[in-house]
């Protein structure tokens, strides 16, 4: 906002914007989710290797289980009043009534799909104990129809839902006038939706939307749609592999879960990372090793979905702790401690 | 005096000074903050930073409390419910301003 013209809709909007880049300006938000995911996989693995089930290996696990439920919620909190505070200043988000209804919704959502996923696993579970060779039948009762008619349809919702937005994008751009005729660059529409993902971060933290940036009902339809449609291709591409890699024993369970948990967290780190992207645009290709990299190790490993799952979490795990601490170092160089402000001051 | 300067004339002048209009666009999307946050988005000196919040504080626009984070004296400050009508009204006022100024 420059003193010598006045202030443009789009200039406030920009300074209104400003505390939701703010959140997670010192990675605290990936080192919490990276702590959760690494810590339930190194549980997990606790669990495995242990050499004896004595009570000490079970506290470890235990210890281990507990770090990761906390993670999230205890992390982000201790960096934040210890490094950023103390640098960049103290700032308290609103808890409005979007915010409550967005947890109550999310509490819901997880309880269904906790539900349904212990279903799977535990007959899953059932079926591993019956001692039926993994090669030689399929692990659920799954044809290849049923799989190629689920894609269709993921791809189907994946498709009307691009071809909404960029049209909308399109109108927009002819009611804009200018550049109306050539369509919106790919790289155009991925970075408003990266915006778009940021504001819903912001949302989702109880911060206030302007009636010009989003709406909140098309922030979730939009978090949606884009697991859905990475979701479609992913499905394909792990069903293709299961096809060549375990002939006749393709788990859709297995499937299933790797199918949604890689683009969730595509989606959460994107989340994250959309409002600091300028800055830090190692953040993107960051992101493609966590899909590739959690896809190739959950597709090519030879196991189970719940062997699959140990070292799929210590992956996702070390990707979002290099992510955050990068981010934290970054962040570190940038904002001078206290004393070293008072420092240069005297 | 045409539509959009009358327009322009209309809007709350408390809030359409350049660095007041910083300090409440970044108010309004928060609970609260404190003063070093404000420096540090705004870019503005301490001083400059004082005399906008004691202006604001004035007109009733914002609040603003000095307490203590450990031994640290930290000053907090919020926007009122006035002040985020205020906000309100001016960003339509701006809007309208702007519309007007598009219209032939």
């Amino acid at each position: 906002m420059k003193n010598d013209s006045p202030p443009s809709s789009a200039d406030i909007l920009q300074y209104t914007l400003r505390p939701h880049q703010y959140i997670n300006v010192d990675g605290s938000g990936e080192i919490g989710w990276g702590l959760m995911c690494a810590c339930f996989g190194i549980s997990s693995y606790v669990t495995l290797l242990a050499p004896s089930p004595t009570v000490w290996w079970h506290g470890v696990q235990w210890l281990f289980f507990v770090c990761g439920a906390l993670g999230p919620l205890l992390a982000p909190k201790i960096i934040k009043r210890l490094l950023t505070f103390p640098r960049t200043g103290y700032v308290a988000y609103q808890n409005g009534k979007a915010f409550w209804l967005t947890m109550g919704a999310s509490a819901v959502i997880a309880a269904v799909t906790s539900v349904w996923v212990s279903r799977h696993v535990t007959s899953a579970m059932r079926r591993a104990t019956v001692a039926r060779p993994a090669s030689v039948a399929p692990a659920v009762g799954v044809t290849p129809g049923q799989v190629i008619a689920l894609i269709v349809l993921i791809c189907l919702t994946a498709g009307v839902f691009v071809i909404y937005f960029v049209g909308r994008a399109r109108q927009k751009g002819r009611r804009a006038g200018g550049a109306a005729e050539s369509p919106p660059s790919v790289a155009a529409v991925l970075m408003k939706w990266g915006q778009e993902l940021g504001a819903l971060q912001f949302w989702l933290c109880g911060g206030k939307l302007q009636r010009r940036t989003t709406t909140s009902v098309k922030i979730l339809i939009l978090f949606y749609g884009i697991i859905l449609l990475l979701a479609a291709p992913i499905l394909g591409l792990i069903y293709l592999s299961e096809l060549v890699a375990h002939p006749g024993a393709a788990s859709f369970t297995r499937m299933e879960i790797l199918a949604l948990f890689v683009p969730c967290n595509a989606i959460l780190y994107l989340m994250m990372a959309a409002s600091g992207l300028k800055e830090h645009a190692w953040k993107l290709p960051w992101c493609g090793l966590l899909v590739f990299g959690s896809l190739a190790v959950g597709v090519f490993l030879p196991a189970n979905f719940i062997g699959a799952s140990r070292p799929l979490m210590l992956f996702l795990g070390m990707v979002w702790l290099g992510s955050g601490l990068a981010t934290l170092f970054s962040y570190l160089r940038r904002a001078p401690g206290p004393r070293a402000a008072e420092a240069s001051l005297a | 005096m045409n539509d959009q300067l009358r327009a322009i004339a209309d809007l709350d002048r408390v809030i359409h000074e350049p660095g007041r209009l910083m300090i409440v666009a970044l108010l309004s999307a928060v609970k609260e903050c404190d003063f070093l946050y404000l420096l540090n988005e705004t870019q503005l000196n301490k001083g400059n930073l004082s005399s906008h919040l004691a202006r604001l504080e004035e007109a009733g626009y914002v609040e603003i409390q000095k307490t203590y984070r450990g031994k640290t004296p930290q000053t907090l400050v919020r926007l009122t419910r006035s002040g985020r009508a205020g906000f309100e009204q001016y960003r339509k006022g701006i809007l309208e301003a702007c519309l007007k100024q598009k219209a032939p």
